[in-house]
């Protein structure tokens, strides 16, 4: 009887511990100019701590280092060195970043483009706060017409020059998706199995939330909340530009940050594009990356853009708030809003 | 011939009373009586050392189908009423910290102070919103009211964001 009696008190107590929930763990801080969130499952709280802040710390290193706009950062100080024309040092794996960032570059025919930091700045995106600007259209025509690109970057054995003096470097469009690959590599080696990181709206997975993957919803270009979610599997990462989150509203018309290398002006025909990256080692990268070109490509050239960037899963939602999505999208997309209609893209 | 009908009719109708009256006396009586006590008293004596005799008595069928049902209710309850309060917390963070994580079941104002001023905010019954922000942009603002678990607003030049908790959040994170 008394056996029966603990036993009884035994489920009782794992019953509610259940109810309790497995150990998560969140951290938060204001880095890249934006939010970011590391949620660790499964793993000790200590561990699970240590791990977070380390790679907090590696992303406020990072931002530093790549901060487009507080002169004193590396990048800075190599943007001055090349609109003088010089050959400048640059630590190896700042190269390396340059190198990368400029294949992507080429992938995306020129409509990713981290050489525009000059109308980047023209359009008053390198602030901390986006207020509007006098647009100047000969300024802007200026900008364009040098031309800077990532191919005018002569990179070598430490150092770094360019043919262009007008390129001016901003990895706004990099950075964000390299921390979240560094991040996967780092929780890794420390141990943890299980983590969502999501910086900026830029997320990537590592194992899943329990016995399901992790999900994730989708913002509403003009609605507070999510549209959809999407079950993120181990290593797959997930990027969305947006025009609702940088941008500056000017006599009724919105300017977002994504500007356009070909007209120098920001594009107004795209509400947002999220892009779906399978587990690889840029996977963090292209997630950030990938969904620019495609942002900013016409509606025509947007499937020959995500092929080049060799991306199948693609959400669009144009200007008008009509969704477009690839075939293996819409396979992963749970919409939220049951009435959507959604239109093939490719 | 009247009158007398009269009384007579009258003591009938008394001793009908009277006989209805006595029996209820006597079944009280029968009840109350000496030896009913005494029969009564020694059944519960006997009860009482066969309980010491066995301090557990065997629980039968009904006791254990009770105790399970108790136990089920309990957890029904507990699953019910526990989780619907969960539904209605607000989480408020402040740069790298947890500010607070508040009921939205109340009418409350709150000032917070982050490194641009001071933000507001407003809880009224089970809603919440960015009321003034001391940037230029106000996109918290004019994200208006969050009304379901796992809304979020960001203000992101004065580090302060609001999230609604619910057990039924249906996703970990957001995609921006």
């Amino acid at each position: 009887m008394r056996w029966l009696a603990r036993q009884l008190s035994l489920t009782v107590l794992l019953l509610l511990g259940a109810c309790a929930g497995p150990p998560l763990y969140q951290a938060q801080s204001y880095v890249f100019g934006t939010l970011v969130d590391i949620t660790i499952y499964g793993a000790p709280e200590a561990q699970a701590r240590a791990a977070a802040d380390a790679v907090l710390k590696d992303f406020q290193t990072l931002h530093q280092r790549l901060h487009a706009w507080q002169p004193d950062s590396e990048l800075s100080q190599l943007n001055r060195a090349l609109a003088r024309g010089e050959t400048a040092p640059v630590e190896a794996d700042l190269a390396d970043m340059l190198k990368e960032a400029s294949q992507l570059s080429a992938r995306a025919g020129g409509l990713f483009n981290p050489a525009i930091g000059g109308l980047i700045r023209q359009w008053g995106f390198q602030r901390d706060e986006y207020t509007p600007v006098d647009i100047d259209p000969v300024r802007v025509d200026a900008l364009v017409a040098a031309a800077p690109r990532m191919s005018d970057l002569h990179i070598e054995s430490g150092s770094i020059r360019s043919d262009n003096p007008a390129v001016q470097l901003d990895l706004g469009g990099y950075a964000k998706g390299l921390a979240l690959d560094r991040a996967l590599r780092q929780l890794r080696q420390a141990g943890i199995q299980h983590a969502l990181v999501n910086i900026g709206g830029n997320v990537i997975a590592l194992g899943q939330h329990g016995e399901r993957p992790w999900n994730v919803g989708i913002q509403h270009p003009r609605q507070p909340g999510a549209m959809a979610t999407v079950a993120l599997q181990d290593g797959w990462a997930i990027g969305t530009s947006g025009d609702y989150q940088r941008y500056f509203e000017l006599d009724g018309q919105r300017y977002c940050h994504l500007i356009d290398p070909r007209s120098g002006y920001p594009a107004q025909h795209t509400q947002a594009v999220t892009v779906l990256i399978p587990p690889g080692p840029q996977a963090g990268t292209l997630s950030d990356v990938a969904s620019k070109p495609i942002f900013i490509a016409t509606q025509q050239q947007r499937a020959q853009v995500a092929q080049a960037m060799q991306v199948q899963h693609v959400l669009v939602v144009d200007e008008h708030g009509q969704r477009f999505v690839s075939r293996a999208m819409a396979a992963r997309l749970n919409w939220l809003d049951k009435h959507a209609k959604t239109q093939l893209l490719f | 011939m009247r009158r007398r009908s009269f009384f007579s009719s009258l003591s009938s109708r008394s001793g009908l009373f009277a006989r209805r009256h006595l029996i209820r006396v006597r079944s009280l009586r029968q009840r109350f009586s000496r030896s009913a006590f005494t029969r009564r008293a020694a059944s519960m004596r006997a009860a009482l050392s066969a309980a010491r005799a066995h301090p557990f008595p065997r629980l039968l069928a009904g006791d254990w189908l009770t105790l399970l049902a108790s136990l089920l209710l309990v957890l029904l309850l507990f699953q019910t009423l526990w989780q619907s309060q969960g539904a209605s917390k607000l989480r408020i963070r402040q740069g790298d910290t947890v500010y607070a994580t508040l009921s939205l079941d109340q009418k409350r104002t709150l000032h917070l102070h982050g490194p641009q001023g001071e933000t507001e905010i407003i809880i009224d019954h089970g809603r919440v919103r960015f009321l003034r922000a001391p940037c230029n942009s106000q996109y918290c603002v004019h994200q208006g009211w969050l009304t379901r678990a796992g809304q979020v607003a960001i203000c992101l030049p004065n580090q302060i964001s609001l999230e609604l908790l619910g057990k039924r959040k249906s996703y970990d994170s957001l995609n921006y």
